[in-house]
C-alpha cells in the first residue's frame, strides 16, 4: 500500500488562538480517514491546510506521486460542510466550471458529467437552475462537482448532511467504490455513527491536539471493556453475587454484562450454564460513540 | 494561465447572463435620450425631405438676391432643396415683425439685414429652435460669403475677380472647444460630459455591486473554499479583474455601438470630437480603478446588506464630480477643477468634462493618465492583500486597523 498523504506536525495559529496545534498524520491508498471531533476542534483549519487554501504557520503537507503546483489542486476533490453552489446557474454549468477548474478538457466535462448525473439518477435535472432544486438534488450536484475530475484525494466534511437514509446509501456506496477504486478518500464529521460504519482509521481532535489515532478496529479493541451481552431463558438475578462481574445490566431475557479484567468469558459461560438456559451470546464492541466520549471526557489527557 | 481564462470566462458570462444586466445595460441609454429629448438638448438632425422656409429681410436691398440664390443651392441628398428662401417685404413700422411668423411657425427663422447710421451692415438670424446646428451653420457660412462677395463686388472687383473670390472662398464651420462662449454650447458641452460620466457612475454601481454580491454568495456558500482548491488565490484574483473588466468592457461596447446606431440614423447629433479616444480612455481607467476597489472591499463583505453600505459609499464619492460639474465647466481651469483632476477617485469623471469644454495643456493629460495607471497598479496591490486573507474571513467586518495589518503582511 502507498502512502499517499502524509502531515507533519501541523500547526495552524491565528493570532491569539491556536486552532491547530501539532498534527501529524499518513494516509494511505485505499483508507477511509476520518477527522473526527466535536464542533470548533479544528477540523476545517486541518482540512483547508490539506487543501492548499490556507497555509500552515508551520509543518508540512507531502502528496507522494503526485508534483508540485496545478497537480496538487487537480489531484483533489472537496465537498465543503456548507453547501452552495451558484443559485442562478444551471447544475451542468456549475458541474463544467468546477470540472474545468480542476484540469478537465471541455470535452472530458460533458462525458464525466453525465456518467454521474447518471450514477446518482439525475440527470434529468442538468439543465435545472441550482435554486430549483431540492436540498438533497443540490448536494447531490454539489457531490457531483468534487468527485467529476476523478480526484486521487477526496476530501467530505459532512459527507451525509442533508440526505435521506435512500441516497446516504447511495452515497456510502459510491464513496466505497472509490476506495475500492484506490482513492484516498478523508472524512471529517462530528457525527461518530458515520465515521463508525465508513472509516479505517480515524483521528480524533479536541482544541486542535490529537486526542486519539489509529485504526478503528484496534482503537475499539484497546476500548473494549470485556462486556458481553447474554440471551437467557430463567432467572438471572443470581449473577449479582458473583464476583469476577463489575457491571451488569438485565432486562427480559437479556442482560449486558462487563467481567473483571483477566475473566475468561468460556469459564463464566460455563458457570451460568449450570442457572439458567443461554441462548445467545457475543462480545460487545464499544461503539465509537461511547469512546468518544468517554475520550473528550478525559478532557485531552488521554496518553495514547 | 488557463485556470485565469476559466474563471474570467464564468465571471464574464454568469453576469452577462443575467436579467439585471441586460436591463441595466438597455435602459440606461434609453433614459438619457429620454432626457436629452425632452430638453431639447439632443436636437433631431435635419430630416430628409423637409425644405426648411427661411425669410430674408433687407433693409439695404444688396444682399437678398444673392443669399437667396446661395441658400437654394444646398440640396438633400435625394435632390430636395434644403431651404425655401422668401423675400419678406419691409415693415418700417417694426423690425421684429416677423418673430410672430417664427412662433406660428410658418417660417424656421428669417435673416434680418440692416445698415446704421454709420454705414454697419449688421446680419442678424432669428430663429426658434426649429433650426439645428447644421442648418444654422449651413445659414451662418451662406451669410459671410455672400456678404463678402456682394461687398466686393461693391468696392469694384471685375468680374474675373468676383469669379475667383468666389471660387477660393471656402468657408466651414468648424467647432472649436474653447471658443463655446455660448449659452447654448455650454449647456450643450455639459450635457454631453454629463452623459459621459453619469454612465461612469452607472457603470460602475452596476458591475461593481454584481461583482460584491456574487463575492457574498461565494463566500457565504463557501464556494470559494472550492475556488481555492482548484487554483491559487492570485488565480482567482486575476481571473475576477479581468471578468470584471470585460463586463465593463462590453458594456461599453454595447453603449458605443448604440450611440453610433443613433448617430448614423440621424436619430441624435451627438458631437463627437476629436477628444473622444481620449474620454473613451479615461472612461476605462476610471472604471479599471473602480474595478480594483471593488475586488478588496468585496472580498471583506459578508451579507448584502455590507455590499449595499460599501457600494453606495463609493458611489458617493463619484457623485462629488456630478455634483461640482457645472463650476467645472464654467470655469474648467479652477482650483477645484485641477485638484480633482489629480485626485485619482475623481481624475477620470473630471477630465472626462474638462475635455468636452477645452483641451487641457498635455502636460496635465499626460500626469493624470499616468495618476490613474499608478493608482490602479498600487490599488490592485493592496486589494490583492485585502483579498487574500478577507475571502476566507467570515463573521464580522474587519475593523479599518485589522485591514491595515493585513496590508502590511
Amino acid at each position: 500500500m502507498l502512502n499517499l498523504l502524509e502531515a507533519k506536525n501541523l500547526i495552524k495559529k491565528y493570532r491569539d488562538l491556536t486552532a491547530v496545534d501539532n498534527l501529524s498524520f499518513k494516509i494511505m491508498e485505499g483508507e477511509i480517514f476520518g477527522l473526527l471531533g466535536p464542533n470548533g476542534a479544528g477540523k476545517t483549519s486541518t482540512i483547508r491546510m490539506l487543501l492548499n487554501i490556507i497555509t500552515p504557520t508551520s509543518g508540512t503537507v507531502s502528496f507522494d506521486e503526485i508534483k508540485e503546483g496545478e497537480q496538487i489542486y487537480n489531484s483533489v476533490g472537496y465537498l465543503p460542510e456548507d453547501r452552495g453552489l451558484y443559485k442562478k446557474s444551471k447544475a451542468i454549468d456549475v458541474i463544467k466550471y468546477f470540472g474545468t477548474l480542476k484540469g478537465l478538457s471541455k470535452t472530458d466535462v460533458k462525458v464525466k458529467a453525465s456518467e454521474w448525473l447518471k450514477l446518482l439518477k439525475v440527470e434529468n435535472l442538468a439543465d435545472k437552475r441550482i435554486e430549483e432544486l431540492s436540498k438533497g438534488n443540490k448536494q447531490k450536484i454539489q457531490f457531483i462537482s468534487a468527485v467529476v475530475h476523478d480526484p486521487k484525494i477526496l476530501i467530505l466534511d459532512e459527507p451525509f448532511s442533508g440526505f435521506d437514509p435512500i441516497n446516504q446509501e447511495l452515497i456510502t456506496n459510491i464513496i466505497s467504490k472509490q476506495r475500492e477504486a484506490g482513492r484516498v478518500i478523508i472524512i471529517s464529521t462530528h457525527l461518530m455513527n458515520i465515521a463508525e460504519s465508513l472509516c479505517t482509521d480515524i483521528l480524533l481532535i479536541n482544541n486542535g491536539k490529537e486526542v486519539l489515532k489509529g485504526k478503528l478496529d484496534e482503537i475499539k479493541k484497546r476500548f473494549g471493556k470485556n462486556t458481553y451481552r447474554v440471551e437467557f431463558i430463567g432467572d438471572i438475578s443470581f449473577i449479582e453475587d458473583l464476583p469476577e462481574i463489575i457491571d451488569f445490566k438485565y432486562g427480559n431475557g437479556n442482560a449486558e454484562i462487563s467481567l473483571a479484567d483477566g475473566t475468561s468469558p468460556s469459564s463464566f459461560l460455563k458457570k451460568i450454564t449450570n442457572e439458567i438456559e443461554v441462548t445467545h451470546f457475543t462480545y460487545l464492541q464499544p461503539t465509537l460513540n461511547n469512546i468518544f466520549l468517554e475520550t473528550l471526557a478525559y478532557k485531552g489527557n488521554y496518553k495514547t | 494561465m488557463k485556470k485565469i481564462l476559466i474563471i474570467a470566462q464564468w465571471e464574464f458570462f454568469e453576469k452577462v447572463r443575467k436579467k439585471s444586466f441586460l436591463i441595466s445595460i438597455i435602459i440606461t441609454p434609453l433614459i438619457f435620450l429620454a432626457i436629452g429629448y425632452s430638453t431639447g438638448l439632443l436636437n433631431p438632425v435635419e430630416r430628409n425631405n423637409i425644405p426648411v422656409p427661411i425669410g430674408i429681410l433687407d433693409f439695404t436691398k444688396q444682399y437678398s438676391n444673392r443669399i437667396i440664390a446661395d441658400l437654394s443651392d444646398y440640396y438633400y441628398s435625394d435632390g430636395q432643396p434644403k431651404f425655401i428662401p422668401i423675400l419678406l417685404r419691409e415693415n418700417p413700422n417694426d423690425r421684429n415683425y416677423y418673430d410672430k411668423d417664427i412662433e406660428d411657425n410658418i417660417i424656421a427663422g428669417y435673416i434680418l439685414i440692416t445698415k446704421s447710421i454709420n454705414n454697419i451692415t449688421s446680419f442678424e438670424l432669428r430663429t426658434g429652435n426649429q433650426l439645428n446646428n447644421i442648418q444654422i451653420g449651413l445659414i451662418n457660412n451662406t451669410l459671410l460669403k455672400s456678404a463678402a462677395i456682394v461687398d466686393a463686388k461693391e468696392y469694384g472687383l471685375g468680374a474675373e475677380g468676383l469669379n475667383k473670390l468666389s471660387e477660393n472662398l471656402n468657408i466651414k464651420l468648424v467647432h472649436l472647444k474653447n471658443r463655446s462662449d455660448t449659452e447654448a454650447e455650454m449647456v450643450k458641452a455639459f450635457f454631453t460630459g454629463y452623459i459621459f460620466i453619469m454612465l461612469l457612475l452607472i457603470m460602475i454601481i452596476f458591475a461593481g455591486g454584481m461583482f460584491v454580491r456574487s463575492m457574498v454568495e461565494e463566500k457565504s456558500n463557501r464556494i470559494m473554499e472550492i475556488l481555492l482548491s482548484s487554483c491559487k488565490i492570485n488565480t482567482l484574483l486575476a481571473g475576477k479583474i479581468i471578468g470584471l473588466s470585460f463586463l465593463g468592457l462590453f458594456q461599453l461596447l454595447i453603449w458605443v455601438i448604440f450611440g453610433y446606431f443613433m448617430q448614423s440614423n440621424d436619430l441624435v447629433s451627438l458631437e463627437a470630437g476629436s477628444t473622444l479616444y481620449l474620454q473613451l480612455a479615461y472612461f476605462i481607467l476610471g472604471y479599471m480603478i473602480y474595478t480594483s476597489i471593488f475586488v478588496g472591499l468585496g472580498s471583506i463583505v459578508n451579507s448584502e446588506h455590507d455590499a449595499q453600505q460599501i457600494t453606495g459609499n463609493l458611489s458617493l464619492i463619484m457623485i462629488i464630480p456630478i455634483i461640482i460639474s457645472t463650476q467645472v465647466i464654467q470655469s474648467p481651469n479652477s482650483l477645484l477643477a485641477n485638484l480633482l483632476t489629480f485626485f485619482p477617485l475623481t481624475t477620470a469623471p473630471v477630465m472626462i468634462l474638462r475635455l468636452n469644454i477645452y483641451t487641457p495643456p498635455i502636460w496635465e493629460i499626460a500626469a493624470s493618465l499616468l495618476i490613474l495607471l499608478l493608482s490602479i497598479y498600487l490599488l490592485i496591490f493592496i486589494s490583492s492583500k485585502i483579498f487574500k486573507i478577507g475571502i476566507l474571513y467570515y463573521g464580522k467586518r474587519p475593523s479599518l486597523k485589522e485591514l491595515l495589518s493585513w496590508i502590511k503582511d
